[in-house]
């Protein structure tokens, strides 16, 4: 540090810009591994919720629209497995975006491993 | 903690067991009673202890910023409060990009909204407004009407192409239309019932397993006490992690509203 008295002030002004750069990156680094830890609890339940729930919405309206219109049982015959492959269709988007977000991550700092 | 719900475990346990042997009522957390009963024309609009609970997380979240932030360099509370700020401008930024700026005031309310109910819910004897279906239905059947608007609102009748996928034959798109239809409806579904099931699971569990240290006594119930201590900081730790995911679902549903693309 004795040495940082003898550089003109820009040089000291460069230098700690690039400290603050470094710092600021290392402090976004961890912040992304350890959201990415948090979230896998909630990746997991969030993609049973969703297969599960896309089968309650397709049972739900076609239920509905059968007691609007009165042609029980076809609306529900027919709701429920759309409501089941929106499930599918939810899960697998949703793998999807994790699989490029983690990719993506794994391109930003190939040192750091998963 | 864990001793108090313990505690509170043993009372219920003492209410309802009048025939001897162990009864435990996990459920009776969960009760809602009028605490001012009001009555609009018919309508009941009492003032519960639900009522009660979120009144003490708005207030809470309130204070919080309002009495927290005056300072250059920031105290302990000060700090908590620009970590949350930053915390939710970061996951914009990354989610939605410099388009989602202005929403951020309400993801922003949300998130702390969430939180405070969910933390205060974890203090004994108090109310856990998050578990019930009603409150978290309620807040993202907002969040999802008010997406819709805002996409139809950007991108006008345009924004019906959501529910079309491209590159599909003609003749299998009224299924997958359909399909696609039940896949956004699902939202304002699953968004509410993970929170909520996930907040009621976990205080039933607490109840539970605080029943078995009163009914093993001194001698078994040692183990679920240590068992109690762990998963109270768990719940602490999904208490967060719902806030959290509720926010990022907003953020992300409202990305789809504004850029649109899949």
């Amino acid at each position: 540090m004795a040495d940082d008295r003898d550089k003109s002030s820009s040089d000291r002004l460069g230098e700690l810009d690039k400290r603050l750069k470094r710092a600021r990156k290392a402090d976004l680094r961890g912040d992304q591994q350890t959201n990415g830890r948090g979230t896998a609890l909630g990746l997991g339940f969030r993609i049973a919720v969703d297969l599960v729930s896309a089968v309650a919405v397709g049972v739900g309206l076609g239920y509905f629209l059968d007691w609007l219109l009165g042609t029980s049982p076809w609306f529900l015959l027919i709701l429920m497995p759309c409501g089941m492959a929106a499930g599918i269709l939810n899960v697998m988007r949703l793998a999807k975006a994790e699989e490029a977000r983690r990719l993506a991550e794994q391109d930003k700092d190939p040192d750091e491993g998963p | 903690m864990a001793s108090e719900e313990g505690t509170h475990g043993a009372e219920t346990a003492a209410e309802h067991g009048a025939g001897g042997g162990l009864a435990i009522d996990p459920m009776h957390q969960f009760e809602v009673h009028p605490l001012i009963p009001i009555n609009l024309g018919g309508l009941d609009a009492s003032f519960t202890n639900a009522s009660l609970w979120m009144v003490i997380s708005a207030l809470a979240v309130s204070a919080l910023l309002l009495f927290g932030s005056k300072k250059l360099v920031p105290g302990r509370l000060q700090s908590v409060g620009e970590l949350a700020y930053e915390f939710i401008s970061n996951l914009m930024r990354d989610v939605i990009g410099e388009k989602g700026r202005p929403f951020f005031p309400f993801i922003f309310t949300l998130f702390m909204f969430i939180l405070a109910c969910n933390m205060l819910g974890m203090v004994p004897y108090s109310f856990t407004v998050t578990s019930h279906i009603i409150i978290t239905f309620a807040m993202a059947l907002s969040v999802f009407i008010g997406v819709t608007i805002l996409g139809f609102m950007k991108h006008g009748i345009g924004f019906l192409k959501l529910f079309v996928p491209s590159g599909i034959p003609v003749v299998m798109l009224p299924l997958l239309v359909v399909i696609e239809v039940i896949s956004y409806l699902t939202r304002p579904v699953s968004l509410s019932v993970r929170l909520f099931a996930n907040m009621m699971a976990g205080h039933t569990m607490l109840k539970v397993f605080a029943a078995f240290v009163v009914g093993l006594g001194v001698v078994g119930g040692w183990m679920p006490l240590a068992f109690m201590v762990a998963f109270t900081g768990l719940e602490f730790l999904v208490a967060f992690l719902q806030a959290y995911v509720f926010a990022v679902l907003t953020c992300i549903y409202l990305n789809d509203a504004l850029n649109m693309h899949h």
